[in-house]
């Protein structure tokens, strides 16, 4: 029997192993699981909102703030000691309703971005095809590292029930990317 | 929307059925195009020949489970459309890398008989799925269904790859064994 031919009547087995394999990304789908989803996240925001944005205000006001961050990052994943010697950092939302922190070097231009998405409400990333790919375990995380000759582009790691995606605008070596993941709140 | 809502849009030839569909279930059909051709182009072209072929299947057909129903349309437009391109460009996708896996065990035999019985082999990969427990069938279906990598599914069922890679080696050495019971050329 030729292999193609099991791949093609694998084809047509029954619906409910092809869901159950791919269960996260039907949640995503379903309509009650989304409103659900987006009222968590409403609620999250507002707390998360409440609580953060005036002390962080706040200390600005009485400290000056960090002179190197440019946006309040309260309702945001990354902590300001994150953006340590960065020209400023942006949010935005990608075209998957996904919150986006970028982070700007030092001449203002994008370095690199971080996508932070709850795993039980989306599916995991879908990255382009790299010929470098590794795994590092550092204190109890799987860090996936991919990239292009050698040289990482993505970090992908799961922490405390988040997928987390870490996206160079070009690409750094392994141990770099490694320091600024392990660094992503 | 829900799925009967979408699939009611398809039996009264509502086009709307289309934009819903791609709404829904665009991301997911082009996750399986893209595993299996490694191409955005090619797995663009195949998802929009999916709502094509569901425009054409809706009616008669009414399926309950609307993601796995476009998904195995899609599944089946780029196993095609990967044969075609198959002797200009092989590459190194995962298409190729499972072909080579199941070689393994299934060999290169002349599949005229298979051609015939392809609806009893779909009956016969059922059987033997329902044999397996709930997480090694996953990691089967994701491999050999979704086309996913090792490392793709060592990271969504947050288990090593080296696991991964164990459960695949015996699942396929179980269904060979399992063919060879059911009467098939191996």
């Amino acid at each position: 029997m030729k292999p193609e031919t099991l791949l093609k009547a694998m084809n047509d087995i029954d619906d409910e192993f092809i869901i159950e394999a791919d269960k996260q990304r039907f949640r995503l789908f379903s309509p009650s699981n989304l409103k659900m989803a987006l009222s968590v996240a409403t609620a999250c925001l507002f707390i998360v909102g409440s609580i953060m944005i005036l002390p962080f205000n706040t200390r600005k006001g009485a400290t000056g703030g960090p002179d190197t961050v440019n946006a309040p990052v309260s309702s945001y994943f990354i902590e300001d000691r994150v953006f340590d010697n960065k020209k400023s950092v942006e949010k935005s939302v990608d075209k998957d309703g996904i919150a986006v922190t970028t982070v700007m070097n030092e001449e203002n231009q994008p370095e690199y971005s971080v996508r932070k998405v709850d795993e039980n409400i989306l599916e995991v990333f879908n990255l382009p095809s790299c010929n470098f790919e590794i795994s590092r375990e550092i204190n109890g995380i799987s860090y996936k590292i991919m990239g292009n000759d050698s040289m990482a582009e993505y970090v992908l790691w799961n922490r405390n029930g988040y997928n987390y995606l870490l996206s160079f605008v070009g690409s750094c070596d392994v141990d770099t990317a490694l320091d600024i993941a392990k660094g992503i709140e | 929307m829900e799925d009967f809502e979408i699939v009611e849009l398809y039996w009264d030839r509502d086009e709307n059925a289309i934009t819903q569909s791609d709404l829904k279930y665009g991301r997911y059909c082009k996750s399986i195009a893209y595993n299996i051709l490694f191409s955005h182009e090619d797995s663009e072209e195949c998802v929009n020949d999916t709502w094509v072929r569901a425009w054409e299947s809706m009616p008669p057909n009414r399926p309950e489970k609307l993601g796995a129903y476009l998904g195995k349309i899609t599944r089946n437009l780029a196993l095609n459309m990967y044969e075609k391109m198959k002797a200009l460009k092989r590459g190194s996708n995962q298409t190729d890398v499972c072909l080579d896996e199941l070689s393994e065990v299934l060999g290169h035999a002349s599949d005229v008989q298979q051609h015939l019985d392809v609806t009893t082999l779909t009956e016969s990969i059922n059987r033997f799925l329902r044999t397996l427990d709930s997480e090694t069938r996953k990691i089967f279906v994701r491999r050999y269904w979704y086309m996913s990598s090792v490392n793709e599914i060592a990271w969504q069922y947050k288990i090593t790859p080296s696991k991964v890679k164990m459960s695949l080696l015996r699942t396929r050495d179980k269904l060979r064994t399992y063919l060879i019971k059911e009467g098939f050329e191996v």
